[in-house]
């Protein structure tokens, strides 16, 4: 990937704090809750309601549990990470993904221990008492470890490259009108990803409405507007014209528009989704940006005069930024 | 898709339009399949009439670049994919012409002439 070989800052400390420490605390609460398991009794509680203890299963899956989602989800969110040591650093969003790592750590750890501690010495997990302190305490350690781990962490480095070259504009004669527009699109692999999380989310609704039929009405809605929302969502028809610079939805909605006059300065830029804006969609990042993030690579970047910016992904990028550049300069401010 | 109109060229709207229009689909920045802007919205954005636009569809109708249809718009067919080995001739022509200095009117009217 990148040939010179400079390591990335505070590389140790990423290691310790990033990925040994997690998995250090999961690895440790679940050797505890095994040595636990002569006490326990068989099948232990693994799901409470409000009237007590109500799913029952074997101890070692909850022993396990913390261990096996801690190192998953470790894998995964290290792979969107790849690009970091090029770049010299973690951006704000991958510093919130790797502390991330520890809540959940703590949280599943503290409310496992948590949870088969009530149930050592019992016959009947059905006799466990309520959960609530435990997953409270793990909620709120873990919170308090990911901020300290935040602070720990080196400085995140500033997102989406900076310092683009200048965008020349175009040599438009004043009598020319010029309009500049292009659809974008999400790309193949994002819409599968898209459409299996559709189809998980309303799954799952109807399987949890089938306990009660009075909700399904709510869950179809609900998974109607999911539907029509992602559908809205993956494609977009970008423009730019005298009137400025201006993204809708497939639908119409959402929509978003920038007069000329409100422009400040327009730049091609090159974006990296999950660094950059923590994934796809619509979505806000550091350094007042909203982003319209389709898919990764170039993008343009237009700043407001108020100092709030919107990066879209497009293709051609650099062909609206010089447009707007030119129009933004021939509007009277 | 870049559309560039010059309001003091000699040259009707409507033609220039038409002409952006085809060379971006040649080009590919505007594919097949893909629905051209709504008359009414591109005829506010380059500041022109509605039926400057409309009649610049329609050439390119009769041209086959673009289909029309009630309440679907301007939708680009497939022929502009197949322009592509005249538009690499073109490139060819202009290369050709810059190397010899000649002026867009001289090879404008050479391939007038050829075309008669």
């Amino acid at each position: 990937m990148t040939t010179e070989a400079r390591p990335m800052p505070g590389r140790t400390r990423y290691r310790m704090i990033g990925l040994v420490l997690p998995l250090l605390i999961a690895l440790v609460g679940a050797v505890m809750a095994a040595s636990w398991l002569p006490d326990l009794p068989d099948p232990v509680a693994v799901h409470w309601s409000s009237e007590g203890a109500d799913g029952f299963g074997s101890a070692w899956t909850m022993i396990l549990l913390p261990l096996g989602v801690v190192t998953g989800f470790t894998v995964v969110t290290q792979l969107s990470l790849l690009n970091a040591p090029g770049r010299g650093g973690l951006t704000s969003t991958e510093k919130i993904l790797v502390v991330s790592r520890l809540f959940m750590s703590v949280l599943l750890t503290v409310g496992v221990l948590g949870s088969l501690a009530v149930q050592r010495g019992l016959n009947d997990a059905a006799d466990a008492p309520n959960i609530a302190a435990p997953m409270i305490i793990g909620a709120v350690g873990g919170f308090l470890l990911a901020g300290a781990a935040w602070l720990a962490l080196p400085k995140a480095v500033p997102t989406v490259t900076e310092a683009e070259t200048a965008v020349e504009p175009l040599d438009l004669a004043p009598s020319e009108s010029v309009y500049w527009s292009r659809t974008v699109r999400i790309s193949g692999g994002v819409a599968t990803v898209m459409g299996l999380v559709v189809a998980l989310a309303v799954g799952s609704s109807i399987l949890a409405s089938i306990g009660s039929s009075s909700g399904l009405p709510v869950v179809l809605t609900s998974a109607g507007f999911v539907m029509v929302l992602s559908l809205g969502m993956s494609f977009w028809r970008v423009r730019a014209d005298r009137r400025g610079f201006a993204v809708r939805g497939l639908l119409g909605w959402p929509r978003v528009s920038i007069p000329a006059t409100e422009i400040a300065e327009v730049r091609v830029v090159q974006v990296n989704p999950t660094a950059d804006f923590g994934g796809w969609g619509w979505r806000w990042a550091s350094g007042n940006r909203t982003g319209i993030i389709l898919r990764s690579g170039e993008a343009i970047e237009v700043a407001r005069r108020n100092g709030k910016r919107l990066v879209v992904t497009v293709d051609d990028a650099e062909t609206a930024a010089r447009v707007l550049q030119t129009l933004a300069s021939r509007s009277p401010v | 898709m870049l559309l560039r109109i010059d309001q003091s060229s000699t040259t009707p709207l409507f033609d220039q339009l038409a002409a952006s229009i085809r060379a971006a689909a040649i080009a590919g920045s505007v594919k097949a399949g893909e629905r051209l802007p709504a008359a009414r919205d591109l005829a506010e954005s380059l500041d022109i009439n509605v039926h400057t636009v409309l009649r610049a569809y329609q050439v390119l109708r009769d041209e086959g670049l673009v289909d029309l249809r009630r309440g679907r718009g301007a939708v680009v067919t497939d022929r502009a994919a197949r322009y592509s080995q005249l538009s690499a001739a073109i490139d060819a022509v202009v290369a050709e012409a810059r190397t010899l200095e000649l002026s867009p009117d001289t090879v404008a009217a050479l391939l007038r002439e050829a075309l008669r």
